[in-house]
């Protein structure tokens, strides 16, 4: 038996007893599925979906095209960043309110490279007004989740206790750009590379945002189920995945432990490692996801397909990654110290595991 | 202040590198101090320097253009003057003079770690420094020290792994104790008994673990590594 069918095995055991034993979902970390326009379920009745209203800025009239349990609503802050472009704060409210928003993300400016400190600090400042005028204009039954962008720790906590200021009523914060003044003058934490600076970053802040009683939103940590493990571990309060839709754009499949396959039309030109025979068995005969099910063959069809069979490896994976953190940390770090032995992001994970257990030398 | 050799100096400076490219240098009078944290807050090393300097000072140094400045030095002179780290000497190939003036930046850093030691027990730097080599690779995540009968007992674990290598103490003190530190600061400490012939391990409180080194040079007292630690269960 190869390694691939042991951990698919593994899995699969795993995942059975966790279903017998407790059963349905956990609501200890909120993860929202990324949707748009071009929804891959219109039925979102029993999920947390996360849109973005930079997708509707041109749409005359702002419909939503799917039923969503909940919705949060970001700005498109970051996209519009990226492709330099400067957004109306009242159009983004009014989009986020006829969306039907439960929680809004106000608009933010987060740094990106190259921005010197004065720039920075100006962004910061525009950042604190908006959540301001979030706060003062949006419907009292819209729940508002600041973002946090700091340049230090002093700041961080200075920002942190404004943001808490005008958003007393909110659960969650989200975390934007943190720079370490300490390490790194051009530090730059935006891009969400996997490195050993953005684990640091993302306790430090948490450890901030939690004093403060809010919980903590990470964005794009649902995107892989290593990440999502990480973000569980962690303790992280809620995340998003578009990953799962985009990895299906780009035709590959996620796959529990042993991770992405490449199921395309064959067009893709780097990260095609295609699925071995006793994946595809795996798919075949043992997979719970519901296009599976049917016929797996969809999978190499339909990007919707993959999709959702990428959503569902996400959900089973939070609710593996839960559970086992519920029992108990050692046996959750027993079951990742497994899960990341072979991974590239094995480093991040042992970095990970040392921040959680030794204490801060100030604390001490 | 003259030395004849630049070395310890460099690895002292390396040291502080390996843990932040910033070091905060403090100075009271008698007591002048040169400190680096690194990022999540886990470790510090902190030098104490024979620097005297008439009035209190303090600032952010950004430090790895000092250690190529040292390595390409024979002898060197360094003082703490108005405009910061001020550091003279003359080239190792072309006898050139050569001045250097560290700036002291004013930068959020964070405050020096207030730290009362309690010796343990005491090492030869050698065998230490060997075991560290040992224990130095990537599937070691933490390193657990048992101090007592008269041995350090030094031992790496990991995810499958379990290295135990045992060295004897110089002199010991206290009772027998144990407990361990994240081995990703194993290559640090190697460093630090590179540059002393003995080290002591001692305990901050119950989170801390604290290495120093007595250095054998006339600009620097002694060498201490402080290190979150944890009891071993």
């Amino acid at each position: 038996m190869d390694v691939a069918t042991q951990r698919v095995r593994l899995w699969n055991a795993l995942f059975r007893f966790l279903k017998k034993s407790k059963g349905g979902l956990l609501e200890h970390m909120l993860l929202w599925f990324v949707e748009s326009k071009r929804p891959i379920k219109v039925n979102r009745m029993s999920d947390y979906v996360m849109d973005s209203a930079f997708n509707y800025l041109n749409d005359n009239k702002v419909r939503l095209r799917y039923r969503p349990l909940r919705l949060l609503v970001d700005s498109g802050a970051y996209t519009a960043a990226r492709r330099n472009l400067s957004l109306d704060p009242c159009r983004i409210i009014e989009i986020q309110e006829r969306l039907g928003a439960d929680i809004v993300i106000p608009l933010d400016y987060p740094f990106m490279p190259n921005m010197d400190l004065f720039e920075m600090r100006k962004r910061l400042l525009k950042t604190i007004e908006n959540t301001r005028l979030w706060s003062e204009v949006m419907s009292p039954k819209i729940e508002i989740m600041p973002v946090v962008h700091a340049i230090g720790k002093k700041e961080l906590l200075k920002t942190v206790r404004t943001l808490a200021e005008i958003c007393g009523n909110s659960k969650y914060m989200g975390i934007g750009t943190i720079i370490d003044t300490t390490s790194d003058l051009r530090g730059f934490l935006g891009d969400r590379q996997p490195r050993r600076t953005l684990i640091d970053s993302l306790i430090t802040s948490m450890e901030v945002i939690k004093e403060y009683g809010f919980g903590v939103h990470v964005t794009g940590f649902g995107s892989s189920p290593l990440t999502l493990h990480l973000a569980i571990y962690l303790g992280v309060d809620s995340t998003d995945s578009s990953g799962y839709r985009r990895k299906a754009a780009y035709g590959k499949i996620i796959l529990p432990h042993t991770g992405e396959r490449y199921v395309g039309s064959g067009k893709a030109k780097f990260g095609v490692v295609k699925p071995s025979p006793s994946e595809i068995e795996y798919l075949r005969s043992r997979c719970g996801c519901p296009i599976c099910r049917r016929d797996p063959y969809l999978l190499w069809r339909d990007w919707r397909a993959r999709a959702l069979h990428n959503e569902w490896v996400i959900k089973a994976t939070r609710n593996i990654g839960l559970r086992l953190r519920e029992e108990g940390l050692d046996i959750y770090e027993h079951y990742l110290d497994r899960l990341f032995a072979n991974s590239w992001l094995g480093y991040l994970w042992r970095y990970a595991k040392t921040r959680i257990k030794y204490t801060n030398i100030y604390r001490c | 202040m003259k030395s004849e050799d630049p070395r310890t100096f460099a690895v002292i400076t390396s040291m502080l590198v390996r843990l932040s490219p910033l070091a905060r240098l403090l100075s009271t009078g008698n007591r002048t101090v040169l400190y680096s944290v690194d990022r999540p807050e886990l470790a510090a090393i902190i030098v104490h320097l024979n620097l005297v300097c008439t009035k209190e000072t303090g600032g952010v140094l950004r430090l790895p253009a000092l250690i190529s400045a040292l390595r390409s030095l024979e002898r060197f002179e360094i003082s703490l003057e108005e405009e910061g780290l001020v550091i003279r000497g003359r080239t190792k190939k072309s006898k050139s003079p050569m001045c250097m003036k560290m700036e002291l930046i004013d930068l959020e850093y964070p405050p020096l770690p207030d730290v009362n030691e309690q010796i343990l027990g005491t090492v030869e730097s050698y065998s230490f420094a060997e075991c560290l080599d040992i224990l130095k690779n990537s599937v070691v995540e933490e390193l657990v020290f048992s101090i007592g009968d008269g041995a350090v007992r030094i031992t790496g674990i990991g995810f499958g792994v379990n290295v135990a290598l045992e060295i004897s103490t110089i002199n010991e003190v206290h009772d027998p104790i144990r407990f361990t530190i994240p081995a990703n600061y194993a290559d640090v400490l190697r460093m630090l008994a590179r540059i002393s012939p003995s080290i002591s391990i001692s305990r901050g409180g119950t989170e801390l673990a604290v290495f120093t080194g007595r250095v054998q040079s006339k600009e620097i007292r002694k060498v201490a590594l402080v290190l979150s630690a944890r009891e071993y269960e």
